[in-house]
């Protein structure tokens, strides 16, 4: 009586499903993924491994080298002052961060709980200037900064990065707010709260996890950040580290040990922001993608 | 009217208390202001200046000396008249499609094995390592691959290929106009990868486990399972994941910059490396506001058309 | 009471495996579907076993439909799916048509599921959800039609075999994936919790509908619900499981007025089974059973019960539906009797039209509360006292020490 099984399939269910377990088995399965892990991980091991040799040694053509060393590490950092850009980069993402979510957690909110004339106008024109391509702005921007005299300034880099990321975690808070039942700040309001009150003492806390998340985000998105850092800062007392980098790469001869060591320097500490913060990550980047 | 805490519902008898009471009154009727008027003064002021600005300057000639001479849409003009400007246009159509391509298929790959892992512990411990790759500045992505890719024994490429024996001299990567463009854009999806892996994973852990219990009722294979189910549930985020790797793209500038600056000659150029050639190093400044324009104009069309058809059709389901 | 003759272990009578045929003649031995000594154990998180299903027995006739019934967490939904083979018993065999499936997949056991969320594929037109299982195989386009069409024509869905399970009602739904298994043709049906996604009315016409579906269609069916009513009206026979364990196993009015134990009496029945503690002694040459706020004669056969009966007589609860009381005002004088009578407080009325629902209380205390079920033309008001007198002839007695119906 099994006549639903019998199938008039040309070449057999076990046949196939045979070739889908193979590639479903756990074997093949971390084959895929060890494979995709070194594919991400070599090409930084190979600039550690670069870092520990000094300018010379790259020469040798070693893969390993045969004396590992800090000297670039110390060249690039002392010598060439390369530590300043550090600290501007810390400076720079650290301000951002705070500003972007002093703004951005509060406008979240706003779009979340209220509806008001223009509400959507306003919100789809926050999203438009997500949409909208730096490039395109960056000679306003440099004429603009330099009007005001604020070329080559940390200032000047910070009110661009404010710009390019506060859209997005307006979005993304408005999303994590949206997952907190309105229910709550509601009945907060019935027991005599005011609404700023509401805001602080009952929503705000619910939603810490993705106002953690809109931080790490933010401070990432701000380290990296290249192009607005390039156009206003020509001096190495003003640059960020995705700048300065890009310093030692000269045109006709490059220090690849020095730009190893500079490149190490620059990507320590978000790799260690993703180990620690991965979950945060994740919903921060989950919630800004989806509900679009 | 409450107050800040049950107890002292007493009138404010100090001055600094009546103008806090004042201030807290002034704020709940206008709650909106208050929660998104910074933020809003923010944007705009930031923004809607340089967006006028730019329109105005596309429609200028500046010459030397400072001069501006008013030239209406000659400027964009010129720009379609140009036949290395549709170079351009498909470079960044190449770029913009071929990261694409990688950095979603590749996602799927890796989101669907890491979805088949069983432990979490080990689960998490493959995203975090697969994340590294979009945690990098991506300025130091693309010297990472321009070191690796160096055209001399020294790039790692080359050292392996010569030891393996597979080449006899280092291949120059970056100075061959083939090469040079497949270079960038395997950087750039290599930076994308983990974003687009990120959603995908979210998506499949989203999939009910009763739909694959059907499935297994029915009878179909995983590869039907996969059609039926897993496909279906996740188009919303590929779909999401495409507009975002894809607008990002397009209007990429870190990653090309650094490791070819738009070289050997304009085989890698696309149009931010375009506008910045013309707007930093030649000044010209008009015609570089028209380009960027005209890269805002699409990007705009594009992403209303997406999300109202593709995304909007998407969400029906 | 009963007449079927069958060990009843009265140190054990939790566990009482029992395979009751039903009243009728039931020499029929056509099983479609046994599940022989089947036990399921998981881990959970801390490593520590959960015995979800714990030696399960029972043997299916061909065309049955059966119920397996219990609250949550009894086993009821683990059962179903080793059935199915979405799960693998620990121990123990499944065996369909007379063939040892324990250890192949789902699709090689015959047998089709209806899910609870429906899992409809919410891609698909009802045509090509319901067609899935024979489009994979391959089927030819006729073949697949006719069955679609002719499944949709039993459940009267045909208008709807273009939409999209979006668009759709949760009771439409739910017929497409009837609709799905019933095109398979297969042997057994199993169906888990459809109806706990419908709302109250929708579920009760789907109860019917369910009814005559099985009597046109005939196939054996297998389905779980923590609904006792559902349990009550949908099926030939009825498993009761608590715990992993199985209570009881008959056709549903042997269950209600047989209940082998002190859950099955308590789950089976709504509002369900009064449980009074009670002393039993004897007085002049009756037993009588005496609660503290009331003492009743007990009748004759189950004196002859309490004979037998070796425990201790101060451990029983006395059992009586809510049903098996009735107003002692309402009734005529020779029913009345004071040997039968219960004297009480109402505390809460609950008009239902064709019924009166009574809490009631003992007159001195809060403790304990009962309910009975009267004719509504009793005008009682909260805090009234009334007589109640209880129909003797459907009373129970159950062993404190192992909940077992004494009287069974």
């Amino acid at each position: 009586m099994r006549s639903a099984d019998n199938g008039h399939e040309r070449i057999s269910y076990e046949k196939r499903q045979a070739f889908w377990d193979v590639l479903e088995s756990p074997k093949v399965i971390h084959l895929i993924l060890v494979f995709s892990v070194l594919l991400v991980l070599i090409p930084i091991f190979w600039e550690v491994l670069t870092s520990l040799k000094t300018n010379d040694a790259v020469y040798s053509l070693n893969y390993i080298p045969r004396d590992p060393t800090l000297s670039s590490y110390y060249q690039v950092l002392i010598g060439e002052r390369y530590w300043k850009a550090v600290f501007n980069s810390l400076v720079i993402s650290t301000t951002t961060t705070i500003a972007v979510i002093i703004l951005s957690v509060p406008a979240g909110y706003a779009f979340s709980r209220y509806r008001f004339r223009g509400d959507n106008i306003l919100f789809i024109g926050v999203l438009f200037s997500r949409l909208f391509p730096p490039i395109g702005l960056i000679v306003p921007y440099y004429r603009i900064m330099a009007w005001l005299g604020l070329l080559n300034s940390l200032p000047g880099i910070i009110t661009a990065q404010i710009y390019l990321w506060l859209p997005l975690m307006i979005y993304i808070m408005r999303n994590f707010f949206m997952s907190i039942p309105s229910d709550l700040d509601e009945s907060a309001r019935v027991d005599g709260c005011t609404r700023l009150q509401a805001f602080r003492k009952i929503a705000l806390p619910l939603a810490a996890p993705g106002v953690a998340a809109c931080a790490i985000l933010t401070f990432l998105y701000s380290w990296r950040e290249f192009l607005f850092s390039l156009i206003v800062t020509t001096d190495l007392k003003s640059m960020p580290i995705s700048v300065a980098v890009y310093q030692f790469v000269g045109d006709v001869s490059v220090q690849w040990a020095s730009l190893a060591a500079a490149s190490v320097v620059a990507i320590l500490p978000t790799i260690l922001v993703v180990v620690f913060f991965q979950r945060y990550i994740v919903s921060g980047l989950t919630a800004g993608a989806l509900k679009e | 009217m409450s107050t800040e805490s049950e107890t002292s519902f007493t009138e404010p008898d100090t001055p600094f208390e009546e103008f806090q009471h004042q201030v807290s009154k002034i704020a709940n009727e206008h709650i909106l202001l208050v929660l998104l008027g910074p933020a809003i003064l923010a944007i705009g002021a930031i923004f809607v200046y340089p967006v006028f600005y730019l329109f105005r300057q596309s429609m200028f000639l500046t010459l030397p000396g400072g001069i501006s001479r008013f030239v209406g849409i000659q400027h964009y003009v010129d720009m379609f008249q140009n036949a290395t400007f549709w170079d351009y246009f498909l470079n960044t159509l190449l770029y913009s499609f071929g990261s694409l391509v990688i950095s979603l298929g590749g996602g799927l790959i890796v989101a669907l094995a890491i979805n088949h892992v069983s432990r979490s512990r080990l689960k998490d411990t493959y995203s975090t390592l697969m994340m590294f790759s979009w945690a990098i500045p991506l300025a130091v992505v693309a010297l990472i691959w321009k070191w690796m890719l160096t055209g001399n024994e020294l790039g790692l490429f080359n050292m392996v290929l010569l030891d393996l024996g597979l080449i006899s001299e280092p291949i120059a990567w970056l100075a061959s106009s083939s090469a040079a463009i497949v270079a960038v854009i395997v950087t750039d999806a290599w930076a994308r990868l983990p974003f687009a892996m990120l959603v995908l994973l979210a998506g499949l852990q989203s999939i009910p486990n009763h739909m694959y219990d059907a499935a297994r009722v029915d009878g179909a294979t995983t590869f039907q399972t996969f059609r039926a189910i897993t496909v279906q549930y996740l188009r919303p985020y590929i779909a999401i994941v495409a507009l975002i790797n894809w607008m990002f793209a397009f209007r990429a500038f870190a990653v090309i910059f650094p490791m070819t600056k738009g070289g050997p000659g304009t085989s890698s150029t696309v149009f931010s490396i375009h506008i910045y050639r013309e707007g930093m190093i030649n000044f010209r400044y008009g015609y570089a506001s028209a380009v960027a324009v005209f890269i805002i104009l699409i990007t705009l069309i594009v992403a209303t058309v997406y999300v109202t058809k593709v995304m909007g059709g998407v969400q029906d389901e | 009471m009963n007449n079927t003759t069958y060990d009843t272990d009265m140190s054990d009578s939790k566990f009482i495996s029992a395979n009751a045929d039903g009243p009728a003649e039931s020499t029929d031995d056509d099983y479609n579907v046994q599940i022989r000594d089947v036990t399921k154990v998981f881990q959970d998180q801390d490593g520590n076993d959960i015995v979800a299903v714990d030696d399960l027995n029972i043997d299916i006739r061909r065309g049955e439909f059966l119920v397996f019934v219990g609250p949550s967490g009894c086993g009821k939904t683990t059962s179903l799916r080793m059935v199915a083979g979405l799960e693998t018993p620990t121990e123990g065999q499944i065996r369909i048509e007379d063939q040892d499936v324990t250890g192949l997949d789902p699709r090689e056991r015959g047998i089709a599921m209806v899910f609870q969320n429906y899992a409809l594929y919410p891609h698909m037109t009802v045509r090509e959800n319901m067609s899935f299982p024979l489009r994979i195989r391959s089927y030819p386009d006729d073949e697949i039609n006719e069955r679609v069409e002719h499944a949709a024509e039993i459940l009267g869905i045909t208008e709807l075999l273009d939409r999209k399970p979006s668009q759709l009602s949760g009771g439409q739904q739910q017929r497409v994936a009837l609709g799905r298994a019933i095109v398979r043709e297969p042997s057994v049906f199993l169906m888990d919790e459809p109806l706990s996604n419908l709302d109250a009315k929708l579920r009760i016409q789907m109860r019917t509908e369910l009814n005559e579906i099985h009597q046109r269609v005939g196939k054996t069916t297998i389905y779980v619900t923590h609904d006792q009513a559902e349990a009550m009206t949908l099926g030939d026979r009825v498993v009761v499981l608590n715990d992993g364990h199985l209570q009881q196993i008959g056709p549903p009015q042997e269950l209600y007025d047989n209940p082998i134990n002190r859950f099955v009496a308590g789950f089976i029945g709504e509002p369900p089974m009064n449980f009074l503690p009670s002393t039993v002694h004897e007085e002049g040459g009756n037993y009588v059973a005496d609660g503290d706020f009331f003492e009743v004669t007990l009748p004759d056969h189950i004196a002859g019960v309490l004979d037998e009966w070796n425990g201790p007589l101060d451990q029983l609860t006395f059992g009586i539906r809510p049903e098996d009381l009735n107003n002692a005002e309402l009734l005529d004088d020779e029913e009345y009797a004071e040997d039968r009578s219960i004297r009480a407080t109402v505390k809460i009325v609950e008009p239902m039209g064709s019924d009166r629902f009574l809490t009631m209380v003992p007159a001195n205390s809060e403790t304990p509360e009962f309910t009975a079920r009267v004719s509504p033309e009793s005008e009682v008001e909260p805090g009234d006292e009334m007589t109640l007198i209880a129909n003797l002839d459907k009373m129970h007695l159950f062993d404190d020490r192992s909940g077992e119906n004494i009287t069974y």
